[in-house]
């Protein structure tokens, strides 16, 4: 039986392997003009998805058969093992941290052009600070306000960016902030 | 002559307004991102990039390399003064550079990085110039299978030089070449892996990727490390710089000649960016420098070995760039983007106009000024750039997200440019987590569709014949170089195997 590390370990080779596998069926069936005695525009992502699955099928046999050996670094892991341990920069562990700063992210996207960028951007700013372990919350609400009037101003004034003003109510609040910075 | 005179000419473009602005401007910008961990010099020249948009060519590629130059330098007052090295190629400085700190030698660690990134920077930026016309002579007689493989070249030594595991880097490398195949094909017309979607008929901007791995995925990557900085207290009372004597300068002769050849040579290879030269001129300085039993203890060495290094591989990138069109590293493909939205394609044709060659002499002029001026900077405000350290990391942090969508979404004024930053930001962090190095997928999104053009132009050409990349003398040198690049890993894996099993056995 495999344990949970393992198959922990096996997880990512299998899924890129089981994705290849798809894409290499796609690139099959690609719709194009063929030219006899010339190769298609097939040939080069086939050829990468060949490798791809051949390593990939090897990392998950040799992790399935317990083989430690067969690992080969590159060359500057083994410079940077020669180091002083006591120099090497020590790193904390907390995935949902990050998952939370996604999650947001995505959120923010969502609301991206519904809300308009300033709205959006606010309270985006605000969370994401949380998330990031800022928590004073009338520094943090000054923060997200005013790195939003900058982002704005700068893009829209200076770089001529159209950013998403939002619908309804979002709109006519966008709308006023672009007078007050001077923004037509 | 021709070059000193268009040099001259580049010379007295530099000293315009305009242009000295943007450089002053790229020397900050470099040196406060490259002092933060989390951002780094690619970090900075993305997030320049939109603001070059409406400029000129000439201050927008000044601007962004004036950032790549001071990037590879200002991480040193960090590494060195706090154990905080803002980029990966500032960790070869926290062995001997903060080793010297610690021992009381502060001020005098930052004065050898300092003549390191100024002997690095000049040598070259001079070898650049004195390059940068025969270069382009022979690119011009460049083919498709010496594009590939010089291409291949790039790829193979990313490969062979980054990561922890060999297989995990070429999987990286093939998904990034992969991601490059996405979108209509340039010869047939044929759609791929567009899965019927209108943005992806356009392919994946690169940029988007850099943007993607190198900005979201790295955020992502802090907030899972709970965003803190480790290193020493801060104290204001280090912070200043201390010159090295003549005397001890002469004493490390060997080490800046030898640092800034290999970090020059190094960088004219795509692929191997300044972290990759950093690492293995302290590497190199660790096998054959003269008191390399004593590295890690605090040498100037140490010191001057990586940091002329890193400095020395910028110039050295914009060779291939402006001779041959070809991006070396994460920068450099930014750079190309900016050349591109100007309307400029880099490559040898650039020689053969005196309009652009004026405009490639004065971003050659650039380099000398921007190397000066960074470390004039450097001594007398370092002070004020560690300070940038104040800032809390959950709202840089915060920021830098901001920066990084608002860049994507002004690309094209889509937001679908903006998810795909999220994505690959998501897969930079999943990549980071489970030890896949990133930078050989960076690289195979921007070299992809190069190798892919001349693969099948010259497989087109050469009626499928594959042989021809080895049988052609050029194409065949790097071909076998490239082979060598991959060879070598797993020769040293054998050796090192054999080496520990013969005690086991005796």
């Amino acid at each position: 039986m495999l344990s949970v590390t393992r198959l922990k370990q096996m997880a990512p080779y299998a899924i890129i392997l089981g994705v290849s596998a798809y894409l290499y069926d796609l690139a099959r069936h690609f719709d194009y003009e063929r030219v006899p005695g010339r190769i298609g525009p097939d040939a080069w992502p086939r050829m990468i998805l060949v490798l791809l699955m051949a390593i990939c099928a090897y990392q998950v046999l040799r992790l399935a058969l317990r083989r430690k050996s067969g690992e080969v670094e590159g060359v500057l892991q083994s410079l940077e093992e020669q180091a002083d341990p006591a120099l090497v920069v020590p790193t904390d562990n907390h995935p949902r941290l990050a998952w939370a700063g996604i999650a947001l992210t995505f959120a923010y996207l969502l609301a991206f052009e519904k809300v308009g960028f300033f709205c959006a951007s606010v309270v985006y700013l605000f969370l994401l600070m949380f998330v990031g372990g800022y928590r004073r919350p009338l520094a943090a609400l000054a923060i997200s306000l005013a790195a939003s009037l900058s982002f704005v101003f700068v893009f829209m004034k200076i770089v001529y960016v159209s950013l998403p003003l939002g619908r309804g109510l979002f709109l006519d609040l966008s709308v006023g902030v672009m007078k007050m910075l001077g923004i037509h | 002559m021709d070059t000193l005179h268009y040099l001259w000419i580049g010379l007295t473009h530099i000293f315009t307004l305009q242009d000295i602005a943007t450089l002053v401007a790229g020397l900050l910008v470099g040196m406060a991102v490259s002092v933060m961990p989390g951002l780094g010099l690619v970090m900075g020249v993305v997030l320049a990039l939109p603001f070059t948009y409406r400029m000129p060519i000439e201050p927008s590629i000044i601007l962004l390399t004036a950032i790549y130059v001071s990037g590879t330098y200002a991480g040193c007052f960090t590494a060195i003064l706090y154990r905080i090295p803002g980029e990966p190629m500032d960790v070869p400085l926290l062995w001997d550079g903060y080793s010297m700190a610690r021992k009381g030698q502060p001020a005098k660690a930052l004065g050898w990085a300092l003549v390191a990134a100024l002997t690095g920077g000049l040598f070259s930026s001079a070898v650049m110039v004195a390059l940068a016309v025969p270069m382009s002579r022979v690119a011009l007689s460049f083919g498709p299978p010496d594009y590939f493989a010089a291409v291949f070249f790039g790829l193979t030594t990313v490969v062979a030089l980054a990561g922890t595991s060999l297989l995990n880097a070429f999987i990286s490398l093939f998904v990034g070449l992969l991601v490059a195949t996405v979108g209509v094909d340039p010869i047939y017309g044929a759609y791929r892996f567009t899965f019927g979607s209108s943005i992806l008929e356009n392919g994946v901007p690169y940029v988007m990727v850099l943007v993607g791995m190198y900005g979201l995925g790295e955020v992502f990557n802090r907030l899972s490390q709970g965003l803190k900085l480790h290193g020493e207290p801060m104290t204001e009372t280090r912070v200043k710089t201390d010159f090295p004597s003549w005397r001890e300068l002469w004493s490390i002769r060997k080490t800046l000649v030898r640092s800034s050849v290999l970090g020059t040579l190094l960088g004219i290879v795509p692929g191997a960016g300044a972290t990759v030269t950093s690492f293995v001129s302290y590497g190199i300085e660790k096998q054959y420098g003269e008191r390399r039993k004593l590295l890690g203890t605090g040498l100037p060495e140490g010191i001057v070995a990586p940091q002329v290094g890193s400095t020395a591989s910028v110039a050295g990138h914009m060779i291939p760039l402006l001779t041959l069109g070809i991006p070396g590293s994460g920068a450099t493909a930014v750079i190309l983007a900016a050349f591109l939205l100007h309307g400029v394609q880099p490559g040898p044709m650039l020689f053969t106009d005196p309009a652009s060659k004026a405009v490639v002499y004065t971003i050659l002029a650039s380099l000398f000024v921007g190397v000066i001026g960074m470390c004039v900077m450097g001594f007398f405000w370092i002070r004020v750039i560690v300070k940038v350290l104040r800032i809390p990391q959950g709202v840089l942090s915060a920021i830098v997200v901001l920066f990084c969508i608002v860049g994507a979404y002004a690309n094209r004024n889509s937001v679908s440019d903006v998810w795909v930053i999220v994505v690959f930001g998501v897969l930079g962090y999943l990549f980071e987590k489970l030890r896949f190095p990133i930078s050989p997928l960076v690289l195979g999104a921007i070299l992809g569709p190069l190798a892919e053009n001349s693969y099948m132009q010259t497989m087109i050409s050469y009626h499928n014949e594959w042989t021809v990349f080895f049988r052609e003398r050029l194409s065949g040198t790097l071909m076998v170089l490239s082979l060598l690049a991959m060879a070598y890993p797993l020769a040293r894996h054998l050796l090192e195997k054999r080496r520990r099993a013969a005690p086991a056995a005796a």
